[in-house]
């Protein structure tokens, strides 16, 4: 009988938090997924702080993406050669795209500018589901 | 002391049915008052990603459907009880 073909699994989570590590639950579950089916997990990459790219290519974003960049340049090599992901690749993306202060503060910002643009922002603290 | 029971287990599944009803028999015999919900008979849309409940209709979802009542039961709610299968180490999406 001819012996399955080796399947590798790699898994790249993004979350609007901006610690890399929110994503930790979400890459343990596709570990246990890859264990369960049979694939040999090649790693996974965990990336805090999506907002800031928001859709955009990673090289219109310029200097705040060379880790992320360099982060799959590395992971990519790695599986192409057959091998898992290096850790170097894994702490490269976990790295804070921009300090957390300035992503708080701006991400804040943006809610509130969208939050008066729909005429709600003086309706953001409420809790409308809470028994009075 | 009002409970809400969330059943997030797929239909027909025997072991959560038990488990529901065996939950329900015996906070009703404590005096409490149980609800339980079937989320998997229930339609709810899934959530959007819009932030519309951030920016929008702050607190409430956008879409007009049953997760709105299932939100206002849950906060009236003394003590939630949630019931779930594990997959690969997850909970029910229900």
């Amino acid at each position: 009988m001819e012996k399955a073909k080796k399947q590798f699994m790699l898994a790249i989570c993004q979350s609007g938090f901006p610690e890399a590590h929110q994503n930790q639950t979400a890459l343990a579950i596709c570990r246990c997924f890859s264990r369960e089916a049979g694939f040999t997990w090649a790693g996974g990459l965990a990336l805090g702080g999506g907002g800031a790219i928001n859709g955009q290519p990673l090289e219109k974003l310029g200097g705040m993406m060379r880790n992320v960049r360099k982060a799959l340049d590395l992971a990519a090599g790695a599986l192409a050669a057959g091998s898992p992901v290096p850790e170097e690749a894994c702490a490269l993306i976990r790295k804070p795209l921009v300090p957390g202060w300035i992503y708080l503060l701006m991400g804040n910002l943006m809610w509130k500018m969208q939050a008066r643009k729909n005429g709600s922002s003086k309706k953001m603290n409420d809790r409308p589901y809470e028994p009075t | 002391m009002n409970t809400l029971i969330l059943n997030g287990s797929p239909k027909n599944n025997q072991l959560a049915e038990k488990i529901c009803e065996s939950l329900s028999e015996e906070l009703n015999a404590q005096n409490y008052k149980s609800n339980l919900l079937n989320l998997s008979d229930i339609e709810i849309a899934p959530c959007l990603g819009c932030f519309g409940c951030w920016v929008k209709t702050p607190g409430v979802c956008v879409i007009d459907d049953a997760g709105r009542d299932i939100a206002r039961t849950y906060m009236c709610s003394d003590m939630v009880i949630f019931i779930s299968p594990i997959t690969f180490g997850g909970y029910s999406y229900v």
